[in-house]
């Protein structure tokens, strides 16, 4: 039961920062671009979270921050990939590599500090009271310690599945992914919808960050999104245009996670039970890539 | 700007150069303009850290050999990043592998051996080569066998693969007379003799040249680069050609993997002569931005790796002068990679903005037209 209890706490202390990343890769690949540059722009949300939070002392302006500073970031991104057409990998790949090093010079201006930054004054996202249903076992133990932006997951997934699922936007980004052109021929702005869909996946990542670097912790660290960025990408491939599939898929590489850190305790040697999470995000990616280029084969041999 | 792979004339040659030299002016001189600003910016001289730059890197032979040795390595991950784009695939897990080869290099010049000298270095750069090229292998034969896409599982192996070296270097391999995690010394007979004395240049040197000039051959002067430059060009085009796309693809993935490895057991055995946790990290992201921004020719790689290595040396000097944390360097050089990365989208999109504003009059249609496809990767 005690094991149970740490390992869905730890599955939902890993995945939500992921989910967050995840449904802005979602929506971006959906839209047709496969955006590797999650992973920084998730470091960029923690750090200004924790910047944010740290000088105005509440972690609510921090979020708030972070949203709006990963907005910017990701209008930008979608600025160099859409209006000035370069390669999506390219720019991705720099655009970690610069805000990596950023959040470190920052990090070294401001703070004064290599390495990471951590402050009795910085206070983390407050927890979401849960009432009787603490007393539920199993899930009361695991849900009460969640914070409100764990909780926000949830009612996010649920508007993003509905929006993709009902709506003409939703329809309109699904057009975009499987031909820009035809939605272009529709009369429909296809540079401006990129760009606002990587404006919202920036404004998603840096929601990760803030929850990466004030939910379960209260700190930053460089690179402490250690490429969570690119396990969300990976869950975003393996699950496709489903949005609840994110969410399970992300609670399981977080169990993956959880079994990780009590083998670490069980005297195994540490790096083992830390690759766990990677292993099985690789393996996963696998299993599906294989299924998919199955059935991608029986299409064209029956057809 | 890659007419040299396809039709080897000499004056086309000597042009070549030419917008080369040209090109590498105008990139480096932005480099080091946008480098003031970022000095001026921090409330510092722009001059003082010039001078600064200037006496850490290039003041006497010691420095200029100090700088030659660090950008050994990063020449041939650099190699390996170009090889592995040129041929149209995102190797990301050259991170992984360099530091695989580094743990493996390490162990064949520690627990292998000793030997005659050349041999046993000639080992562990091979024994190191090969386990960066067996990682890439893998994820390579991943991708032509299922279709697992190369720029996540690659990314994803970096994590898995580093470890996998920690793993080695804290238990089996430990050297227990050190800190945690670091392996046992390198035999000498494995370590480069050094070429300047009292510095971490070695006879390694001619052996980067000595890569650099058969990879020049064979990737910008052969039949083989011919369908590797096509393979990244369009691989349906290759397939045509009478190309084994899959056996090809394979081929750049495993060979760009083997220079990674082979980039992290030359760093053993020419400067640390030991693996250790935090050997290397970062220089697989290093070679992939070297390779960006030199476009993915060999010659190009060499010469920005030593731009490279100068201006990381550059801004530690600053650092100690001037108190600069010198990550601002790599601020500037990503800014510029980024740059040199939308470039050309760049001055259409200014031409296209210039033509708005000269004839507002004109009707414009509401959409611009298909983008052309990508050109020169």
């Amino acid at each position: 039961m005690d094991l149970a209890v740490f390992l869905l706490a730890a599955a939902i202390a890993y995945a939500v920062p992921i989910v967050y990343a995840g449904l802005g890769g979602q929506i971006s690949l959906t839209a047709g671009d496969l955006n590797i540059a999650l992973e920084g722009e998730m470091l960029a949300g923690a750090f200004v979270a924790v910047l944010v939070t740290y000088i105005l002392g509440s972690p609510w302006l921090g979020i708030a921050v972070a949203i709006l500073v990963g907005g910017v970031l990701g209008l930008l991104f979608g600025v160099m990939i859409v209006t000035l057409k370069g390669d999506v990998f390219l720019v991705g790949i720099t655009y970690n590599f610069l805000l990596g090093a950023l959040t470190v010079l920052l990090l070294s201006i401001i703070f004064g500090v290599r390495g990471s930054f951590s402050s009795p004054q910085l206070t983390g996202i407050p927890i979401m009271p849960i009432g009787p249903l603490a007393h539920v076992p199993l899930l009361g133990p695991v849900l009460s310690g969640q914070t409100y932006v764990a909780w926000l997951v949830v009612p996010m997934v649920f508007a993003w599945g509905y929006v993709l699922r009902s709506t003409p936007l939703g329809l309109r980004l699904r057009a975009l992914g499987d031909n820009a052109d035809a939605v272009r021929s529709a009369g429909l702005d296809v540079a401006r919808m990129r760009l606002g869909v990587q404006m919202i996946c920036g404004m998603l990542c840096g929601l990760a960050g803030a929850q990466l670097a004030l939910g379960t912790l209260t700190l930053f660290s460089s690179g402490m999104s250690a490429g969570r960025g690119f396990v969300a990408l990976a869950i975003v491939i393996l699950v496709g245009q489903r949005p609840w599939m994110l969410v399970l898929a992300a609670l399981l590489f977080g169990i993956a996670d959880g079994i990780g850190i009590k083998l670490q305790q069980a005297d195994v040697p540490a790096q083992i039970p830390q690759m766990l999470p990677y292993v099985v995000t690789l393996l996963a990616l696998c299993a599906v890539s294989a299924r998919r280029w199955r059935a991608a084969r029986r299409d064209k041999t029956s057809a | 700007m890659q007419f040299d792979a396809m039709a080897p004339v000499p004056v086309a040659r000597r042009h070549v150069l030419v917008t080369f030299a040209m090109e590498a002016v105008t990139t480096f001189a932005i480099i080091a303009f946008l480098g003031a600003v970022a000095v001026a910016v921090m409330g510092a001289d722009p001059l003082a850290a010039a001078a600064a730059a200037l006496r850490q890197t290039l003041a006497g032979q010691y420095e200029v050999a100090g700088l030659i040795a660090l950008s050994l390595p990063l020449m041939i991950v650099g190699f390996a990043a170009a090889a592995s784009f040129k041929g149209g695939f995102y190797n990301l897990g050259l991170e992984g592998q360099l530091i695989l080869g580094a743990a493996i290099g390490s162990i064949v010049g520690a627990h292998v051996g000793p030997f005659w000298s050349p041999l046993h270095i000639a080992m562990v750069l091979v024994a190191g080569g090969i386990a960066g090229g067996i990682v890439a292998w893998a994820l390579s034969w991943l991708r032509v066998r299922f279709g697992v896409d190369e720029v996540v599982s690659t990314l994803l192996s970096n994590y898995i693969v580093i470890l996998f070296a920690i793993y080695l270097a804290t238990y089996p391999f430990r050297d227990p007379t050190r800190f945690n995690g670091a392996m046992h010394r390198i035999a000498p007979s494995a370590r480069m003799s050094t070429l300047v004395e009292g510095t971490e240049l070695t006879w390694g040197l001619a052996i980067v040249v000595a890569i650099a000039a058969v990879l020049y051959w064979l990737l910008h002067r052969s039949k083989l680069g011919e369908d590797w430059t096509l393979m990244g060009r369009s691989p349906s085009v290759a397939r045509n050609c009478g190309i084994d796309a899959r056996r090809f693809g394979m081929l750049i993935m495993t060979s760009s993997g083997f220079l990674a490895g082979l980039a992290g057991a030359f760093m053993v055995s020419a400067t640390q002569h030991r693996y250790f946790a935090n050997l290397g990290l970062g220089l697989g992201f290093d070679g992939i931005l070297i390779a960006m921004i030199a476009r993915y020719r060999i010659l190009a790689v060499s010469f920005w790796a030593l731009a490279y290595s100068w201006m990381l040396l550059a801004a530690d000097g600053i650092e100690q002068e001037i108190g600069i944390p010198s990550e601002f360097a790599q601020v500037v050089i990503a800014i510029v990679i980024l740059g040199v990365a939308v470039r050309a989208g760049l001055v259409s999109w200014i031409v296209a903005q210039v033509r708005h504003l000269s004839k507002p009059a004109a009707p414009l249609p509401a959409t611009p037209p298909a983008p052309p496809p990508a050109e020169e990767s």
